[in-house]
């Protein structure tokens, strides 16, 4: 992967953050999406090969493809790229409201569709290219609450189905990885969640609870050639939550 | 604000939720059985949106906001 090129939505914390600094170490070239930029300039500051555009991926969804492209003639064509940045909000069917469902499915759904857009353009990217989204083993487990958070990350896995047969002959693969819960703030900051909710559901993993460098090994792996056969799949990594009785 | 009015609507919200209820000011919502769960983060949720207030399921644990007479006041104090 040295001297690669990658764009990573979410750069800027939790599981985005990992995978941006596994990348880094391995010596390829990151440009991180997100809107913090104080957290982004200090992963900035730490390595010379990280570079950062602040963007709302709620906002403005029509001109993402254009920023794939500022981000071409900025950097060079990308070998990869990964769909991280997302949101979660823990609200019962019902109170849910249509604004607030959207938004969220903007950020977690409708956002990746465009930057993808912009992707697939001959000129973006480079030979071989795989993106990586990220979904979440809600898409396809039962977990009261969250039910249009779950349909958003269902949304990908269906897209990246699709998009897989579709994208084979510009030779981009797609594939989207499904983790189980992580520590990170998008649980922090879901406040209906309650500061205990780990703790709670962690005797549901076999396994225990899963860290941000588990998501981050197999999202290398996917972005590599060592994965080169592998497209159109979702890849659960839950510490075997899914598959216990 | 009328503790009245706030008493009317949060019996509206718990009716849309639980069905037919009986509550009053005392009644404690999550001690007495009442809500469970993702009953409470409903209530929160439409609180919430109907008086535009931020409440964490941490705040509604520490300020006991579970006691019907303790939501009121807190929305008293805190809604815009
Ligand atoms: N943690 C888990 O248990 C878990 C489990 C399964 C799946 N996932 C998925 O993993 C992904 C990463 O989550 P995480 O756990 O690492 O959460 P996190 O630490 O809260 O990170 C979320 C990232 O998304 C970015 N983001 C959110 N809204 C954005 C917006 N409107 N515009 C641009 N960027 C935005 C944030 O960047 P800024 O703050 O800089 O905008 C942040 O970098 C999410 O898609 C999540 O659904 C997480």
């Amino acid at each position: 992967m040295q001297n690669q090129n990658f764009i990573v939505t979410g750069a800027s914390s939790g599981i985005g953050f990992t995978i941006s600094q596994h990348l880094l170490q391995l010596g390829a070239s990151v440009v991180g999406i997100g809107r913090n930029e104080e957290k982004l300039l200090s992963i900035k500051n730490s390595y010379s090969n990280f570079n950062f555009v602040i963007k709302d991926l709620s906002d403005e969804l029509d001109s993402l493809p254009d920023l794939i492209d500022l981000i071409v003639k900025d950097f060079g064509k990308i070998d990869g790229m990964v769909l991280c940045a997302g949101i979660q909000d823990t609200i019962p069917i019902g109170s849910l409201k249509y604004e607030k469902a959207k938004k969220l499915f903007d950020i977690n759904y409708f956002s990746n569709l465009m930057l993808i857009k912009g992707f697939s353009k001959k000129r973006n990217h480079n030979i071989g290219a795989s993106i990586v989204i990220i979904s979440s083993i809600t898409s396809s487990v039962g977990l009261p609450g969250i039910s249009n958070y779950s349909a958003s990350k269902a949304a990908l896995v269906g897209l990246s189905k699709s998009l897989a047969v579709e994208l084979s002959r510009e030779n981009i693969r797609i594939n989207c990885v499904s983790p189980g819960h992580i520590k990170t703030d998008l649980l922090a900051n879901d406040k209906h969640l309650g500061n205990d909710f780990l703790s709670k559901i962690e005797h549901r993993y076999p396994l225990g609870l899963g860290t941000t460098d588990d998501i981050a090994n197999i999202v290398e792996f996917l972005l590599s050639d060592k994965s080169k056969w592998i497209t159109g799949s979702n890849i659960i990594i839950d510490g075997g939550l899914s598959i216990n009785f | 604000m009328n503790k009245e009015a706030i008493f009317l609507k949060l019996k509206e919200i718990l009716v849309d939720i639980k069905g037919d209820v009986n509550v009053s000011y005392d009644t404690a919502l999550i001690a007495d059985g009442i809500l469970d769960s993702l009953e409470v983060i409903n209530y929160l949720t439409q609180i919430e949106d109907t008086y535009s207030l931020s409440i964490s399921l941490d705040q509604l644990a520490e300020l006991k906001l579970g006691i019907i007479n303790n939501m009121i006041d807190y929305i008293v104090n805190n809604s815009q």
